[in-house]
């Protein structure tokens, strides 16, 4: 409509240019349209985005997901394999299998984005700070960093859950476990991250676009906030994927150890190891928790690698 | 060399510091919780039996200001004590006593599947990387990715499933019966165990080989007329060993970590299976012991690693 308008009113010379204006317009490029046209492109990476949306959507609207109760037990219905009615068997207790994973979704992909964010948001500031100012303020980071690094994250959780689990398990509902886990998880996992970014700000900070920010005045804060991290979020954001995976194998271990979520909560992990338990007796109790921890764990590798082929594509070679 | 020797000692002095810190951390995360070992080892005896109860108190040093504890439980270490467990079974026997059993069955493990996870990844690393972007290259790749990226608690239902519950070649579980059913013990676990870590070397291993082949000296090398062979071997060889060993040391982090859920799966009595044990019973100067003697571990490897990559390259040293 408006480009008949304009056309009916500009010579025609003037409208061969116009569309070549606008053509160039779809064509501009910005290092992340660049990133994202590259990201399309990949297909391993797409489907780990697409099976990611998935499963976070199948686990929040669990309840609208043809579910019923996960806990509900069926003495009538035990250890089924699949079928029309328990679409993925159902286990010991008669449980329905299916609603139990949709629902046990929930604490992995939770513990594993949240954990991850703010681990993410931890390691990006302090590095972007320990890089930017450097001298005491970076070798005092440095020494705080080499501390945490060494710490044996694993056995911490399991200090933490076993001493302290029991203590906060009445408050926050049934989610204490999750909001810990995710806490230590964050205090012990940001040391990889800040290093990493730190050594992004040493390399960035010389550039010219920093030096043009500082003579014009920028304060240090500005200059780290919206010059420095918006040109490093795609390699954040790959870092922050492989967290997600490290965090969701963890939150899984420790399910499978029995220090995760307390015992009837559906949680992919337990399952697992409850369906380990009856691995004579019906094998789908094990297979099918263990099938969705790996497309979890999959889907967030491809989707990491596919940023970062997208966002640095002269490191494939 | 005096640069060499200087490194080493600062990196000596920052383990111990951090070492201590670990420590100091862990004691107090251990002993500020908010629940009372003696009285949960008693259970009801501890209302009816006050007596009893006092004695274990004073018996396990709880009686004491926290500070004094903490300068008691440092002391301790200097002298080789863990502390003594505090749990039904095995109360009072002294910590190492219950962990010494699973140091050489977590070792064993750790070692056989290290070597498998070199044997494999290693040849496969180096092919795909001398046949870069072949068919076998992209294959292999695809391959290691997989079971590098799927953990080791999908990978060890699925193998007993089909290994031992199906074609019932290979036992469920157990651990060091004696003769050729010991052996069958090990395949399982020991194969689940390096398929994470070979899948790690193949992947690390290609890129380094890759890195090393297209430097100038491999160029000039070649330009001389040298057989490839040689080229590989002699020229490119030695400077891939470098990184590897750097990564190899790392990986042992890994391996402790890793033991925890293999030893689980397959009821192997390791470090891990013991700690898990302990978790379960809240039997904390256990749970402290193994976290420290894991951290240390980590640290001194890590300590190791430096000096080695001082040694052998020197610009370390200097930045």
């Amino acid at each position: 409509m408006a480009r008949q308008q304009k056309s009916s009113v500009m010579p025609p010379v003037l409208e061969v240019v116009g569309r070549e204006q606008e053509r160039a317009e779809e064509q501009l490029s910005s290092p992340g349209r660049d990133a994202w046209r590259r990201f399309r492109h990949n297909r391993a990476a797409m489907a780990g985005l697409g099976t990611i949306l998935a499963l976070l959507i199948l686990s929040i609207f669990a309840p609208f997901m043809n579910t019923v109760d996960p806990l509900a037990q069926d003495y009538a219905n035990l250890d089924l394999g699949p079928s029309p009615d328990h679409w993925f068997g159902t286990d010991g207790l008669g449980r329905d299998q299916y609603s139990r994973i949709a629902f046990g979704l929930r604490v992995p992909l939770l513990v594993g984005v949240l954990g991850a964010a703010v681990t993410t948001v931890l390691g990006a500031i302090l590095g972007v700070v320990a890089g930017y100012f450097g001298g005491l303020v970076d070798s005092l980071l440095a020494r705080f960093t080499d501390i945490i690094f060494a710490f044996p994250g694993f056995t911490l959780a399991l200090i933490v859950v076993s001493l302290y689990g029991p203590a906060v398990d009445p408050y926050f509902g049934g989610a204490s476990r999750v909001v810990m886990l995710t806490i230590v998880f964050a205090l012990v996992g940001w040391p990889a991250l800040m290093r990493f970014v730190r050594s992004l700000t040493l390399r960035m900070k010389e550039e010219q676009f920093v030096e043009a920010a500082r003579v014009s005045g920028s304060p240090p804060w500005k200059i780290m906030v919206s010059h420095l991290l918006p040109n490093m979020y795609g390699m954040i954001l790959v870092q922050a994927s492989f967290l997600v995976v490290a965090f969701v194998s963890t939150e899984a271990v420790l399910s499978i150890l029995g220090l995760g979520v307390a015992p009837p909560n559906p949680d992919l992990g337990a399952m697992l190891f409850e369906g380990t338990q009856n691995l004579g007796i019906n094998y789908w109790e094990t297979l099918f928790p263990a099938t969705f921890l790996a497309i979890i764990i999959l889907a967030f590798t491809f989707f990491g690698d596919g940023v970062r082929d997208a966002v640095d594509p002269r490191g494939q070679e | 060399m005096s640069g060499l020797l200087a490194f080493a000692v600062k990196r000596f002095l920052a383990m111990i510091v951090i070492v201590w810190v670990i420590i100091t951390a862990v004691f107090f995360l251990a002993h500020l919780t908010p629940y009372d070992p003696i009285t949960v080892v008693l259970g009801q005896k501890a209302r009816s039996d006050p007596t009893a109860y006092l004695a274990l108190r004073r018996l396990f040093g709880l009686d004491q200001p926290l500070w004094q504890q903490y300068l008691d439980y440092l002391g301790g270490l200097l002298h080789g004590h863990l502390g003594y467990s505090i749990d039904q079974q095995t109360l009072g026997i002294p910590v190492w006593d219950i962990l010494k059993t699973g140091v050489p069955v977590s070792l064993t493990l750790g070692g056989y599947a290290l070597i498998l996870a070199l044997v494999i990844g290693l040849p496969i690393g180096l092919v795909s990387a001398l046949r870069q972007n072949s068919a076998i290259d992209h294959g292999s790749q695809f391959v290691m990715m997989l079971v590098y990226a799927i953990p080791s608690f999908v990978l060890a239902p699925i193998a007993q499933l089909v290994f031992a519950v199906q074609l019932q070649w290979l036992p469920v579980a157990g651990w060091g019966d004696p003769g050729i059913d010991g052996i069958k013990q090990l395949i399982l676990p020991v194969s689940v165990f390096a398929a994470g870590l070979a899948g790690f070397f193949a992947k690390s291993f290609r890129s380094f080989v890759l890195e090393v082949m297209h430097q100038d000296y491999i160029r000039t090398a070649r330009a001389k007329g040298i057989k490839e062979r040689t080229v590989l071997y002699l020229h490119a060889g030695k400077n891939t060993l470098i990184p590897l060993a750097t990564i190899v040391g790392p990986t042992l982090a890994f391996l402790i970590v890793g033991a925890f859920i293999i030893e689980i799966f397959f009821d192997i009595p390791g470090i891990g299976n013991i700690t898990v044990n302990a978790v379960l019973q809240s039997n904390y100067p256990v749970i402290e012991a193994t976290t420290i003697l894991l951290a240390i571990a980590v640290v001194v490897v890590n300590f190791v690693t430096d000096v080695f990559y001082a040694l052998v390259d020197p610009r370390v040293r200097l930045s």
